[in-house]
């Protein structure tokens, strides 16, 4: 008989996933079935919403049809670990987003003014919200003009905005997908906002000016 | 108004998957999920089919079944080895005991040095199981004979190492070959006083006498190692380091037992730690004007100390030998020279005695041995009394025993040739004397009964 040297390794999957015994104790022959189910469901459900969201960030469709592909496959990956997603909808976004910055830090896409902005940013105060508030900003701003200039402020505020306004997502739980605290999060939001504010009207005012030069 | 969330979203809703691409992506995740099915517990099967003829395995293991496997871990590895350690021949934990804990043990052993300390730790433990037995009366012939075995290869095995160690570091070898013995000659005669019991015990029982296996083992490991120790003799700061070593270890021990230890047993081990100090003292002096006779000395007083840690380690050893067989008591030169002053004494009265007694011997050539004898004795004596005098004490000591053996000599050659009660009184008659009963009393009365 062929004698083979072996190692170990030991796999303790049940330390921190406490919640899913239920479920692996109960008709583990429809729990394949279940995962599967529930999985495909998810792709239906946020497919679309992930997509948009990738679109935003990167501005390159191909690359955000890919990494929708690379959110999902990671997220069936853990699942086959013998992880339970309680909630895909947090789950999906917050691989989603790790790997848009993996992509960011891939391509070196930042520009040098975006790294200024992005190393100038302070944590900001609530004093700062309050010299106009996200209410005011928004309704001077035109919506359609802001979907059109999104993909063009910086990436650290365009994530944010992303999140609040492409994918509904309350400054709470943007916080926790990005890991900063919900006045960081609040602060970005609104200087996301008075920047794509100026880009539009810096951009009318640019029509403006090309308006009369051709009228003379 | 609509909001500018509201409308932003409006917006951005336009921006989603075409249908083909939502197709492709779709079909390219099912294709995945497929190619990395789910275990019917949800886990991962491919991982482990995918290394079934890889080097390891993959075990999953849950919460329950870590409690078990961690508290199996613990019992075997620390429960039985734990309890392994107090068990006895014919235990069933005793091959964990000496298959597992020993060697195991034996790994914190690296130098030369340890090993040949850990394999008489060894010996000595099977030796003292042996005695653990032979206390509860469970010591079979069986048991001995493979005690016996163990104790001849642990000693094979110490001279094994000291002969290597001796390549090395002739020293080192000589100095463990010093403490070897004197553990074998610790436990030669603790066996032999227990040995004597069942001696006894045999012969009040009838039972014939048989050699105990263990001590013989003992004594043939002792006589190789004598052979092996030869006129080898370390170094007077070797031993002198190691002494030291060993007297501390020896103090904290007595200082551990001195509470438990009997009123006798505290005054005869500092009688033993006396003699040591004042050995150690001795011999610093002794080695200004020769150092090899000081090495001498304390290479004894090492195996005196050796066998006193014995003493005090080993509660049956305790039990069973009195420290004065063990580590006999080593007198000051004050003192054996009170002790020769005693000798010289009851010599002298020997000598009187046969001067006395020699008056009734006839018989042809004896007188004459007898006077010449008594004049060779007259010289010892002499020679002891002026050595006493001078304070050498080991010409007093030669001198006195030699007295001593003529005198017993003298004596037997009275009581061989002294005529007998009647001899006397048909003696007497042929004389016409009458006979008293002093003169035949003083004729039968032997020269001890004198004394």
């Amino acid at each position: 008989m062929k004698e083979v040297g072996f190692s170990t390794v030991i796999v303790y999957n049940d330390f921190h996933m406490a919640e899913e015994k239920p479920q692996r104790k109960t008709g583990q022959g429809s729990t394949v079935g279940g995962h599967e189910e529930r999985f495909l469901k998810a792709f239906d459900e946020y497919a679309d919403a992930l997509f948009r969201h990738a679109m935003y960030r990167l501005s390159d469709r191909e690359r955000a049809v890919e990494i929708v592909h690379d959110t999902f496959t990671k997220a069936w990956i853990y699942v086959r670990g013998g992880h339970e997603i309680t909630t895909y909808k947090p789950f999906l976004y917050k691989v989603l987003n790790n790997l848009i910055i993996d992509e960011y830090r891939r391509r070196k896409e930042l520009s040098l003014d975006a790294i200024l902005a992005e190393e100038g940013i302070d944590e900001g105060t609530f004093e700062e919200l309050h010299e106009g508030s996200v209410e005011e900003l928004t309704f001077l701003l035109d919506a359609k003009r802001a979907s059109e200039l999104l993909s063009e402020v910086p990436p650290v505020y365009r994530e944010v905005l992303t999140f609040r306004y492409v994918d509904g997502l309350g400054p709470k739980e943007i916080a926790e997908l990005i890991e900063e605290t919900e006045n960081v999060v609040s602060v970005r939001i609104h200087r996301g906002l008075k920047i794509l504010k100026d880009m539009i009207v810096t951009r009318e005012n640019e029509i403006q000016a090309n308006r009369t030069k051709k009228h003379i | 108004m609509k909001s500018f969330e509201s409308e932003l979203k409006k917006y951005t809703e336009k921006t989603r998957l075409k249908v083909s691409e939502r197709q492709e992506v779709r079909e390219r995740i099912l294709a995945f999920m497929e190619y990395h099915p789910l275990t019917k517990s949800g886990g991962d099967v491919s991982m482990e089919h995918a290394f079934v003829s890889e080097p390891f395995w993959v075990m999953r293991l849950n919460k329950k079944v870590m409690r078990y496997v961690g508290g199996a871990f613990i019992f075997l590895m620390i429960v039985v080895p734990f309890v392994a350690e107090r068990a006895m021949p014919g235990d069933i934990l005793y091959a964990v005991k000496t298959g597992i804990n020993e060697p195991f043990q034996s790994q914190f052993a690296t130098s030369p040095y340890e090993k040949i300390e850990f394999e008489t730790r060894l010996m000595e433990r099977r030796i003292a199981e042996a005695r653990v037995l032979a206390s509860k009366g469970e010591l079979t012939d069986e048991v001995k004979s493979h005690i016996a075995e163990t104790v001849k290869a642990h000693s094979s095995t110490v001279q094994q190492e000291i002969a290597s160690l001796r390549e090395a570091d002739a020293e080192s070898a000589a100095i463990a070959q010093i403490a070897f013995s004197s553990s074998l000659e610790a436990q030669s005669v603790v066996l032999g006083a227990t040995s004597e019991d069942v001696i006894t015990l045999a012969m009040d029982s009838g039972t014939e006498e048989v050699e105990d296996p263990i001590l013989s083992a003992v004594n043939e490991a002792q006589s190789v190692a004598s052979r092996e120790q030869g006129s080898t003799t370390p170094s007077f700061d070797a031993l002198m380091a190691r002494i030291e070593l060993q007297t501390t270890r020896a103090y904290e021990l007595y200082k551990s037992i001195k509470a438990s230890a009997t009123e006798e047993e505290v005054k005869d081990i500092d009688r033993r730690f006396s003699d040591v100090n004042r050995i150690i003292e001795e011999s610093k002096d002794k080695k200004l004007s020769d150092e090899d006779v000081a090495a001498k000395d304390l290479a004894l007083t090492l195996k005196q100390v050796q066998k006193l840690i014995l003493f005090m380690t080993d509660i049956d050893v305790r039990k069973n030998v009195a420290l004065n067989d063990l580590v006999p008591v080593v007198l000051s030169k004050g003192e054996r020279i009170e002790v020769a002053r005693e000798e010289s004494r009851v010599v002298g009265e020997m000598l009187r005695e046969v001067t006395n007694t020699m008056v009734d011997v006839h018989a042809d050539g004896v007188v004459e041995k007898i006077q010449h004898t008594l004049a060779e004795t007259d010289v010892l004596m002499l020679k002891a009394s002026t050595a006493i005098d001078i304070q050498d004490v080991d010409t007093a000591e030669t001198s006195l025993a030699q007295a001593r053996v003529l005198a017993l000599d003298m004596q037997a050659l009275i009581e061989q040739h002294a005529p007998t009660a009647e001899e006397g009184r048909d003696i007497e008659l042929e004389e016409g004397e009458p006979v008293t009963d002093s003169a035949t009393s003083t004729s039968t009365e032997s020269p001890s009964e004198t004394q």
